[in-house]
């Protein structure tokens, strides 16, 4: 079974979020949030599947999910 | 009933009641039981949990009495080279550590026993005294406090004109009593309080109880499966300087800045201080959706420019949110997401007005103190001190919000364009302080 990552879709502003989120869905993407607000929705598939998801009608970019860290607790490295 | 000893690996414990609540056993996470002291009002640093000091040699003695009182022990010597974590001794009643001569036993272990911390021993009796566990925090943070109750104490003694104990240079400012980030950007000379503006932090969430913050939060929400509570004392501390009260309890500074604005508090980050960019995504689209006139984020990594942040700052800025965001601290170019054009991007500065040593460059609209940042944290330390862009961001957005205050017009690009305006121009390069030190109105 392929490995599927987190993706962070930003939605190009053409089309209304929730109608490229159910696109998306349609096409292998599993959606995790709508983010209606900021245009962006979150989600999982395989690595393999986004080079065509970027072409979908709506779709602006699509990058991995990234972490963040401000440090541990009492570090003196904070963001 | 102790564990068998069958095997030198570590492991869990296990006892034949297995399906007793983890909140009775030993193994109680150190985070619920500050959670549960917190929300109890519990200051007193008490763990719940008890320690048994037994007499010399009596340690098998004291081990036969708490098996005579129906406890479930666990023993330090089944792990390997001892090295016993609470959280892995499983459903046990109390863990025995041999080479100390302790026990320690859960609360409703030695309560349900009458074991408690007030009881007294006899000579016939092998346990020496019991007493309670208390948290411990690290000497980096009790050290901090110290430092900014000594600080208070100093601001104290100058003010009553001592000669012994009057601040140095370092802590002049406080003698206006507020910190010296306040001073520098004019926020006590200011009338405005940020009365009607709501301010959204998205950090570690907040210490809801916290006593210089009572009936001040309009709204929480928590983005990553851990409630909004504080346990890491980054997002604390940022709220406590973008919203702190106008005349904390005592001799404490002030070092809040938009005293009587609403605090959205948008736990993006978990107790350990990690997330990732759509649970940081989410809070935002939290706080613009709840049309949050500012939204500080002390946060970010050292990634180029993302279209999302850029889409959500620009969202933002169309409905008259202003999205302020730390720079970094690796002294190195601005990280994400305060890279974003979209973005209102903040770098630290030292008392003396000079950039931060650790403070990012390149894409930065404006500077802000970020040195030495006396603020609020969590109960129990209630005060800490913290250095670095996190803290320059919230000296942003309560200023912001102050701004925001003066007049509705002032929203969104408005407003960045005039706490640009407004900053006191210093003798650096735009890309190490943007317009320069903020300033409130």
């Amino acid at each position: 079974m392929t490995e599927r990552s987190s993706w962070v879709v930003t939605t190009s502003g053409s089309i209304a979020v929730s109608d490229v989120a159910r696109d998306l869905t349609e096409h292998g993407f599993a959606v995790e949030q709508v983010l209606d607000a900021i245009g962006v929705i979150t989600g999982q598939c395989a690595e393999s599947k986004v080079a065509a998801l970027r072409k979908r009608p709506g779709v602006g970019d699509i990058a991995r999910d990234s972490p963040i860290d401000v440090g541990p607790p009492d570090s003196p490295d904070v963001w | 009933m102790a564990p068998r000893k069958t095997s030198r690996t570590k492991r869990a414990v296990k006892t034949s009641a297995a399906s007793r609540s983890q909140a009775t056993t030993v193994d109680n996470g150190i985070e619920a039981m500050l959670l549960a002291a917190l929300a109890g009002g519990d200051d007193s640093l008490e763990t719940g949990r008890f320690l048994i000091s037994y007499k010399e040699g009596a340690l098998d003695a004291g081990k036969r009495r708490l098996a005579s009182q129906g406890m479930r022990t666990a023993d330090a010597r089944d792990f390997d080279e001892q090295d016993v974590n609470v959280a892995d001794v499983g459903d046990a009643d109390a863990v025995v550590f041999p080479e100390i001569g302790v026990a320690l036993v859960t609360g409703d272990a030695a309560r349900s026993r009458k074991m408690l911390a007030t009881a007294e021993t006899s000579d016939g009796d092998p346990e020496q005294v019991i007493e309670p566990e208390y948290f411990v925090f690290s000497m980096a943070d009790t050290s901090e406090y110290l430092r900014g109750f000594m600080r208070a104490a100093a601001t104290i003694a100058a003010d009553l004109g001592a000669g012994e104990g009057a601040p140095g240079d370092d802590v002049q400012p406080e003698v206006f009593g507020a910190t010296w980030g306040l001073v520098a950007c004019r926020v006590p000379q200011s009338v405005r309080t940020g009365l009607g503006i709501r301010v959204a932090v998205l950090d570690t969430g907040m210490d809801l109880g916290h006593p210089d913050f009572v009936g001040r939060v309009a709204a929480a929400a928590s983005f990553v499966g851990q409630p909004v509570q504080d346990l890491h004392g980054h997002g604390t501390h940022c709220i406590g300087t973008a919203c702190g009260p106008l005349a904390p309890a005592g001799a404490i500074p002030r070092y809040g800045i938009a005293h009587r604005s609403q605090i959205f508090v948008g736990k993006v980050l978990t107790n350990s201080g990690s997330g990732t960019t759509a649970s940081v995504l989410a809070g935002m689209n939290w706080a613009i959706a709840n049309r949050c006139a500012v939204i500080s984020m002390s946060l970010g990594s050292q990634a180029p420019v993302q279209a999302a942040y850029t889409n959500a700052g620009n969202a933002a800025l169309n409905v008259g949110c202003l999205i302020v965001a730390a720079a970094g601290n690796a002294a190195s170019q601005t990280g994400s997401p305060a890279n974003s054009p979209s973005i209102f991007s903040v770098a630290s500065l030292d008392r003396n007005l000079v950039p931060s040593s650790f403070s990012n460059f390149g894409k930065i609209e404006i500077a802000a103190p970020g040195r030495d940042v006396f603020s609020a944290a969590p109960r129990p330390r209630r005060y800490a001190t913290m250095s670095g862009t996190s803290m320059a961001a919230p000296h942003v957005a309560g200023v912001a919000a102050l701004w925001a205050q003066v007049s509705p017009v002032l929203r969104g690009r408005t407003l960045w364009n005039q706490l640009r305006a407004s900053a006191r121009g210093l003798p650096l390069p735009a890309t190490r302080v943007g317009a320069g030190l903020v300033q409130a109105p």
